[in-house]
C-alpha cells in the first residue's frame, strides 16, 4: 500500500500565494517546496525516470506561477498541480514512445493463448510487467499506473485525467485485458529476446536498479 | 525463487504492479526548486498576469474578433442575393434585379475590397496587426497574438482586453468597446489608401 502524505496547510499556501503575487521570489520557492514531494512522486511513478519527472515538475511549477492569479481562488493548488503534472507526463510519454519505437528491438512471436495458467518467478513477473507497460499507449500506461501502482481510487484517477468515472472504468478494463494479452505474448518470446528488450529498457530509462541476469 | 500463478484480478494485479513498478526512492532532487524558481523568473510575464493565457482572456479575445469580423460585413451587399434564378422556366439563365447600369454598379461595389482583405494587403501596420491577431487566434497562438499587438504598439485595445478579462466573464460593454476601437483602426487604415475599383468585366454584363 502506498504511503499517503498530508497536503500543505491551506492557510500557509494562501499566504504564500499572496506573497508571490506581491513579487516575493522566495515565497515562490517555499510554495514549490510545499508541493514538490507529492508532485515528484506522482511524476516518477508514471514516467519511471527521475530526470523526466524532475523536468515535468519544473514545468508544472512554472505554469502554476504563470497562472497563480487565476488559481488563487481555489482552496488548494494541489489538484491543479497534480492534473497539470499528469498531462505533462502524458506528453512526455508520447514523446518518449515516438522516439523509442525506432530503437526498440523488434520481437516477432507466435501468440499462444492456449496456456493462460502460466507460472513465473516474481522477478520475471516484474520484468514482464515493465516491458508490457512500455508497450502500452501513454494513456493506458498512465491510467494503470495511477490506479494500481499509485493505488488511487477511480474517482481520483478520473479527476486527474479529466474523464468521467464510467468511461474510465471501461478504459481500465480494456487496458487490463490488453496488458494480459501482451504479457501472454511475452511469455512465448524467447528469453534471450526478453533479456535484450529488458536491457534496452533499463538503458533508456534508468529506473530502479534491476539484476542483470535472468 | 518463488514461482506464482498469474492472477489478473484487480487486487492481485495491484500487488504485482506495485512490486514491479513502484519506485520507492521518491525524494525530489535538490535542483528541482531552484530550477523552477529560475524558470519562473525567466518566463515571468512582463506586466503582471497575461489575460490571453486564461480562459476569460481567450473568451474575450474570441468575442472581440467575432464581433469585429461581423461588423464590416453588415454594410456589404450579400453576394448570395444577386444571382436569382427565374422562377418558372427551368433554364439556367440568371437574372438580377435592376437595369444594366445598376447591375454594373452593384458588381463594382461587390468587387471592391472589403475591410478585412484591404487590411491584409494594406501597408497600415495597425490593420495588419489586427488581421494577424485574428490569424494567430485561429491558430490558437495567443502568445503570438499578444506579441503582435505589442509590436504594433496597440496598447489601448490590449489594455481594454486585459481589463475586461480580469473579470470572470468580460462585460458586453467592454467587448463592444474593443470591437469599436479595432474597427476604427481599420477604417483609418482604409481611408489612407487609394480606392481600388476593378473595371467591370465585359462577360459579366452579358451573362
Amino acid at each position: 500500500m502506498c504511503e499517503r502524505r498530508a497536503y500543505p496547510n491551506a492557510m500557509d499556501e494562501q499566504a504564500l500565494i499572496n506573497q508571490v503575487l506581491s513579487g516575493d521570489e522566495r515565497a515562490f520557492e517555499q510554495l514549490t517546496r510545499l508541493h514538490e514531494r507529492q508532485l515528484f512522486a506522482l511524476s516518477l511513478q508514471i514516467l519511471q525516470n527521475r530526470q523526466d519527472a524532475e523536468d515535468v515538475c519544473v514545468e508544472t511549477f512554472i505554469r502554476a506561477f504563470q497562472h497563480l492569479r487565476e488559481l488563487r481562488p481555489q482552496p488548494s493548488l494541489a489538484p491543479w498541480l497534480r492534473r497539470t503534472a499528469t498531462n505533462l507526463c502524458l506528453s512526455a510519454l508520447r514523446r518518449r514512445k515516438t522516439h523509442r519505437e525506432d530503437l526498440m528491438p523488434e520481437v516477432t512471436v507466435a501468440i499462444d493463448y492456449s496456456d493462460p495458467a502460466h507460472e513465473v518467478s516474481q522477478r520475471d513477473d516484474a520484468r514482464y510487467l515493465r516491458l508490457c507497460m512500455e508497450q502500452m499507449s501513454p494513456a493506458e500506461r498512465t491510467m494503470l499506473t495511477l490506479r494500481y501502482v499509485e493505488d488511487k481510487s477511480l474517482e481520483e484517477v478520473a479527476e486527474l485525467l479529466g474523464r468521467p468515472r464510467s468511461l474510465l472504468k471501461v478504459q481500465l478494463h480494456r487496458a487490463r485485458k490488453r496488458l494480459e494479452r501482451l504479457y501472454t505474448q511475452l511469455l512465448s518470446t524467447p528469453r534471450t529476446e526478453v533479456a535484450a528488450r529488458s536491457e534496452f529498457l533499463i538503458a533508456s530509462t534508468h529506473p530502479t536498479p534491476e539484476p542483470k541476469t535472468l | 525463487m518463488s514461482r506464482h500463478h498469474l492472477d489478473w484480478n484487480e487486487p492481485a494485479l495491484r500487488d504485482r504492479m506495485q512490486a514491479a513498478l513502484r519506485v520507492t526512492e521518491d525524494e525530489p532532487p535538490a535542483t528541482l526548486t531552484p530550477r523552477a524558481a529560475q524558470g519562473a523568473r525567466t518566463r515571468a510575464p512582463r506586466q503582471g498576469a497575461r489575460p490571453w493565457r486564461s480562459w476569460a482572456g481567450l473568451t474575450a479575445l474570441a468575442s472581440v474578433s467575432a464581433v469585429w469580423l461581423a461588423m464590416p460585413r453588415l454594410s456589404q451587399p450579400n453576394p448570395d442575393a444577386l444571382p436569382i434564378r427565374s422562377g418558372l422556366d427551368n433554364t439556367r439563365t440568371r437574372t438580377a434585379p435592376g437595369t444594366g447600369p445598376q447591375r454594373v454598379a452593384q458588381g463594382v461595389k461587390r468587387r471592391a475590397p472589403a475591410a478585412p482583405s484591404a487590411s491584409l494587403t494594406g501597408a497600415a501596420p495597425i490593420s495588419a496587426a489586427t488581421i494577424a491577431l485574428w490569424q494567430q487566434q485561429q491558430a490558437r497562438d495567443f502568445d503570438g497574438a499578444a506579441r503582435l499587438l505589442e509590436q504594433a504598439g496597440q496598447v489601448e485595445p490590449a489594455y481594454q482586453l486585459y481589463s475586461s478579462s480580469l473579470e470572470v466573464a468580460p462585460s458586453l460593454e467592454a467587448t463592444m468597446g474593443v470591437a469599436r476601437t479595432l474597427r476604427r483602426m481599420d477604417e483609418a487604415a482604409i481611408a489612407t489608401r487609394a480606392p481600388e475599383v476593378e473595371a467591370p468585366d465585359s462577360n459579366s454584363s452579358s451573362g
